[in-house]
């Protein structure tokens, strides 16, 4: 039985994608699951939030929206979000422009890609930080 | 390639075999072999050892054999107990 809260979530993320390319390759899958599946996985990448202390929580939320972008079930807001963040670490960066290429947003996944506009948005913050920290003296 | 290639050594006491592919040889006979045993037992091993044999046919083309057990393996890892839901 799937109790999925109560398993790792890059895993849950994990047996989903399975299960969707094991579809896609024309093999009969438990509908039950993939229903249950699509709604765990919707409720939590809507609930999550982002914060640049937990890599992994970032790794298993840009996975999370990609399986769900596999399914056909993409969770638009959540990847919009994530990808206005600051500080996102790369895997997540590379499985978000993942997300994005699958619901057809391929301008976007190149942006999230392009290591010229991380830079540009690195300088950015570090700029904006540093006004914050000057202006509260 | 000339045709006046003369056997070196006693005749028939070696065999050589060449193989030309457009792509690097990735040996794929003997990884397959050990991940089509592969024994392990938790949910994050079971679809690691099942996932690349969705697309093994593509690769392996008309071994009709080693299609089979690679379909046989991706219906086990997909009827085990991790993908039953209560409801």
């Amino acid at each position: 039985m799937a109790r999925f809260d109560a398993i790792d979530n890059w895993v849950t993320s994990y047996a989903g994608h399975f299960i969707i390319e094991s579809e896609r390759k024309g093999y009969s899958i438990p509908s039950a699951f993939k229903q249950k599946w699509i709604s765990f996985q919707k409720k939590t990448a809507q609930n999550w939030r982002f914060d640049t202390r937990y890599k992994q929580s970032a790794n298993d939320q840009a996975y999370r929206l990609f399986t769900l972008a596999l399914a056909g079930q993409p969770e638009k807001g959540a990847m919009n979000r994530f990808r206005e963040s600051y500080g996102i670490p790369q895997l997540s960066r590379w499985l978000l422009a993942a997300a994005f290429a699958t619901t057809g947003r391929s301008e976007v996944a190149d942006n999230l890609l392009d290591v010229r506009t991380q830079e540009q948005k690195r300088s950015t913050v570090i700029i904006i930080m540093a006004v914050r920290s000057v202006t509260k003296l | 390639m000339g045709n006046n290639l003369q056997p070196v050594r006693i005749e028939d006491s070696n065999s050589a075999f060449l193989e030309v592919s457009s792509f690097p040889s990735i040996n794929l006979e003997k990884r397959m072999g050990y991940l089509l045993d592969y024994p392990h037992g938790c949910t994050e091993q079971i679809i690691s050892a099942a996932f690349p044999q969705l697309w093994l046919k593509d690769l392996t083309g008309s071994d009709a054999g080693i299609a089979h057990t690679a379909s046989t393996n991706v219906t086990e890892a997909i009827n085990k107990n991790h993908f039953k839901t209560d409801g």
